[in-house]
């Protein structure tokens, strides 16, 4: 009962969102933001249900009445991390979005809406159920990039949709083909398996979609376009919890229904993985457009994810669920304060920045702080999941991961010489009056950073949840480690 | 449930005698001068006779049984042809509701009596098991579908509707060949048990030149490459209310037909079974049918991306649409029966909320740019608009998902791995013409928002119009979400065969 209410209750918030915008521009943020806070409470309560039921830890619990066949949630160790960084996210989006005017009361609608729909895809017990709520997130997402996005929105509203609806349409002909051969819908239910000449190519047509969404090199063409032109909760939806669906996916059904697949396929996985953890770093650091950088350096996060999934050992899947949440933390730091400065100086332009951190310090701070948590400094966040997937990495596959040693070293260059080029230097004189965060972007912010230092200096609290649930698709994969 | 009515929804030909007489009805209002009287005596006989096919389909004190006719073999009713016989009446009933504004005043009622009529002969056609039935019905459905694309009275629908009947023409010649073949050379039998043992006493080839010529006329009827060229035109040139009709409930008759006839007489399942060494004989329809669906979801799919018109665009997507139904035939689930009622209803309601963007913009001039701002002026007619182009690319939440995960799922227990995959990857191509229409209602309306909102009053005044669309778009969302808690059982209990 309690993971449906994480479902309806933001669809409930999405309508009466709706319906107040019509009176009062104030009452559908409001709304938002109780129905987001709400929802977070009630993923807190989800949580500590989760863990105090050890079975909860080991079996797939579940809702849903007997004979529902479609609609059956699960909350696992695998999926509560990501309902929890959804139901932040959340928030965060809601209160970077208040400064909305054009129809606010269909823009937090549409939020909640989507914020409904991810947390499905996460909770999905179906393979039918699965997919639905995959190709949903598209809707909301198509109309808030397409209405509220910057210049050239009509554009990668559509590429967006049409780019990783083709992938999707390939990952619903896979989970079709894996309905045909188990029969079973409910997701982890393989009584038969399935023959491993059929799993080869299964897992292809299954990762196509959570590939696009990673997105892998050379998938990822879609992001930087999607990523510029939505507006600020669109980006820190999109970069937070949106690309995670796809890395999600990739542990909960490619692998464990196409298992023999993904062993054929880890070492072209892995190769991805590194291409795109050196790809990004070097498009961030040549990219001049602020925004723009913060896209290509989720590449390259996601990249770490796609290696730590492509090492199949527990330890690898645990580094990449701990890299997907960490970069949902400082991704979403990083829209959001490129959005806020966005906002005051309607530019993006790197170059027309420079010595902010004594005009505006509060923001500058917050920014440096960020860009060290991407840049993978240990005690904040990004460090544990990228050192636990390149270490993973080395053990399986060698020297191969000096490539994505380089990649480290890139992202320490293209995040300092960003914080660089923007918060020091002197300072351009259009700036001169240009105001510091306010105080609802730092509410904004104040949890994000507190859930970095926290996974940053204890790192278990995930990996404790988790571990039972990387441990069973490891003995799928019939290594355990 | 009190037993006469269990006993009136037991009367077969209940719903189609009540359609035509609704029809004759509508059509003494019209010579009395009262044409908003027939208009409604029509749509209302329409509504009757879909819900009595409805009770039919859902009531389980109904007995199920087939009413067989004893001269010719027709299933007017039952075995969940009841369902499909709902589906056709509804759309009748939704396209007459519309008030039929976009047709001349005077010929209102007559395109009214010709849906009411073209909804009886659908359902006879649906429910044909005899190849004589068969083809009186599907050239009686044809008549229909002439009518109704010459009911716009401009030179273009009229060249379009000579066009059209010319090459039906065509297609009702070949037919009349195909069953010279098969009821003239094979045993004389035209039931579809008698004509399969017929077929097993000719020549392997002759057999397999009838049933090609057989089906050539569906496939003509049904809209598919290569046999699609009037599609595009009748849709476009068609008065929105009556290609409403035409493109769903005419649509999806010729449709079921051709499923059915597969099903029931050249179906690899049900041949096997009866008569192995016609199976082999025939065996090469299966590999026709699925090249015939791909080349139609490759050509109308490319196609439609360069149409600038809504309605042009629909005429070529529909093409596509057809061949995403083809998938699935060959197999044992429902899925190019659920596939063909989602898309019915899709493009119903895009036809209908087209009539009432139409009839509230006057100005504007059926082109995809042209909607830009609607979304804002016109809410209800382009959300349901919106709501039928989504239904139509097969996004979840929607009617259309259903139809094409189970259309696809059939073919892929046909082991037609490559032809779902053409499927998919059309189905996501069709969302770059289907999401423009969407991204002109909403997303480009904010770019001339700065526009007077005065319009609304006129809106207001002419949203009279709208309920049909807003009908269909609601049962798209309730067909697209409900499954999710429920299942699908209730849904195939409606459209199974």
């Amino acid at each position: 009962m309690i993971l449906v209410l994480l479902v309806v209750l933001p669809l409930l918030g999405a309508i009466a969102a709706a319906l107040s915008g019509r009176r009062n521009a104030q009452l559908p943020r409001v709304i938002a933001l109780g129905t987001t806070v709400l929802t977070a409470a009630v993923s807190i309560a989800a949580l500590v249900q989760l863990l105090g039921d050890h079975d909860a830890m080991f079996a797939w619990s579940y809702t849903g009445e007997p004979g529902m066949v479609v609609f059956r949630l699960v909350g696992d160790g695998l999926a509560m991390p990501f309902v929890l960084l959804t139901a932040l996210l959340g928030i965060v989006a809601v209160l970077a979005s208040w400064k909305i005017d054009d129809a606010p009361g269909a823009h937090h609608a549409l939020l909640l809406s989507l914020q409904a729909a991810v947390t499905c895809v996460f909770l999905a017990g179906t393979l039918l159920l699965f997919y639905v709520a995959w190709e949903a997130v598209l809707i909301p997402m198509f109309f808030l990039i397409g209405k509220w996005g910057h210049e050239n929105r009509r554009h990668a509203a559509l590429k967006f949709f049409i780019y990783t609806f083709a992938g999707s349409a390939l990952m619903l002909v896979g989970l079709l083909v894996a309905l045909t051969y188990t029969g079973g819908g409910a997701i982890g239910d393989i009584t038969v398996p399935i023959p491993a000449d059929v799993q080869v190519w299964l897992f292809w047509l299954l990762a196509a979609g959570m590939l696009v969404k990673i997105p892998a090199w050379p998938l990822h063409t879609w992001l930087p376009d999607a990523h510029v032109e939505a507006p600020t909760a669109g980006s820190i939806m999109l970069a937070g919890v949106l690309l995670k669906i796809g890395g999600y996916g990739l542990l909960r059904v490619a692998i464990p229904y196409a298992p023999e697949g993904f062993k054929a396929a880890a070492p072209i996985l892995a190769g991805l993985g590194i291409i795109g953890i050196v790809y990004g770093a070097l498009m961030a650091f040549a990219q001049s457009d602020l925004k723009r950088l913060v896209a290509y350096s989720s590449v390259a996060h996601m990249g770490f994810v796609l290696l730590g999934i492509s090492t199949g050992t527990a330890l690898g899947f645990a580094g990449a669920v701990l890299a997907m949440v960490s970069h949902g933390l400082v991704a979403g730091l990083l829209f959001l304060l490129v959005g806020s400065l966005y906002e005051r100086t309607h530019t993006r332009e790197i170059a027309r920045y420079g010595g902010l951190a004594a005009q505006v310090p509060r923001w500058a701070t917050l920014f440096t702080f960020a860009a060290l948590a991407s840049l993978g400094l240990p005690g904040l966040s990004g460090f544990p999941g990228e050192f636990l997937a390149f270490i993973e990495g080395f053990g399986e596959f060698g020297w191969w991961m000096i490539p994505a040693g380089i990649g480290v070293f890139l992202a320490a260059v293209y995040n300092l010489s960003a914080v660089r080029r923007v918060n020091f230097g002197p300072l351009a004189g259009e700036w001169s009056s240009l105001a510091d965060a306010s105080t609802v972007e730092l509410v904004a912010a104040l949890p994000l950073v507190v859930a970095i230092i926290v996974l940053g200096v204890a790192p278990g609290l995930v990996l404790r949840l988790t571990d039972p649930v990387v441990r069973g698709i490891t003995m799928i994969l019939g290594g355990g480690s | 449930m009190p037993v006469w009515m269990i006993n009136l929804a037991d009367i077969g030909w209940l719903p189609a005698a009540v359609a035509a007489g609704g029809a004759v009805l509508g059509m003494v209002a019209d010579m009395g001068g009262r044409v908003r009287l027939g208009l409604r005596l029509v749509s209302a006989a329409l509504l009757f006779a879909s819900l009595l096919c409805l009770a039919r389909a859902v009531v389980p004190e109904i007995p199920d049984v087939s009413s067989v006719t004893q001269v010719f073999d027709v299933i007017l009713i039952g075995n969940g042809f009841s369902g499909y016989a709902f589906v056709i009446y509804f759309l009748g009933f939704l396209s007459v509701g519309t008030g039929l504004i976009s047709v001349r005043e005077a010929s209102r009622v007559g395109v009214a009596a010709l849906i009411a009529l073209g909804s009886v002969a659908g359902q006879v056609l649906v429910g044909a098991f005899d190849l004589a039935v068969l083809f009186v019905s599907l050239e009686a459905v044809a008549l229909v579908g002439y009518a109704l694309v010459a009911a716009g009275g401009t030179d273009r629908s009229d060249e379009a509707a000579a066009r059209y009947f010319v090459q039906g023409a065509v297609a009702t010649a070949l037919t009349v060949y195909g069953l010279a073949v098969v009821v003239g050379l094979g045993g004389g039998g035209t039931g579809f048990s008698g004509m399969l043992d017929g077929l097993a006493t000719l020549g392997p080839q002759a057999a397999l030149l009838g049933t090609m010529l057989l089906l050539t006329s569906l496939a003509f009827k049904i809209g598919v490459f290569p046999f699609h060229s009037w599609a595009p035109d009748a849709y476009e040139t068609a008065p929105p209310a009556a290609a409403a009709f035409l493109a769903s409930g005419l649509k999806v008759a010729a449709l079921g037909a051709f499923i059915f006839l597969i099903g029931r007489a050249f179906g690899p399942a049900v041949l096997s079974g009866l008569n192995p060494a016609l199976a082999d004989t025939l065996a090469p329809l299966t590999v026709i049918i699925a090249g015939i669906s791909a080349a139609s979801i490759i050509f109308g799919n490319l196609v439609a991306l360069k149409q600038t018109s809504v309605s042009r665009m629909l005429g070529y997507s529909g093409i596509a649409q057809v061949g995403y139904a083809l998938v699935g035939i060959s197999a044992v689930i429902p899925g190019a029966t659920l596939f063909a009622a989602t898309y019915a209803f899709g493009v119903a309601c895009a036809f209908l909320s087209i009539e009432a963007l139409q009839s509230a913009m006057p100005e504007w001039d059926g082109s995809v740019a042209g909607l830009a701002g609607a979304g804002r002026k016109h809410p209800v007619a382009a959300f349901a608009l919106a709501v039928s182009m989504l239904s139509l690319t097969g996004i979840p939440l929607t009617a259309g998902f259903w139809g094409k995960a189970l259309a696809f799922l059939g073919g892929l227990e046909a082991e037609l791995l490559w032809l779902v995959i053409i499927g998919v990857v059309g189905s996501v191509v069709s969302f770059g013409y289907y999401g423009r229409v969407i991204r002109s209602l909403y997303i480009d309306a904010s770019q001339e928002a700065g526009e007077s909102d005065g319009e609304e009053s006129v809106a207001g005044s002419q949203s009279a119009t709208v309920w049909p669309a807003v009908v269909a778009a609601i049962i798209i969302i309730a067909f697209g979400t409900i499954p999710m808690v429920t299942g699908l059982d209730w849904v195939s209990i409606v459209f199974g065969m």
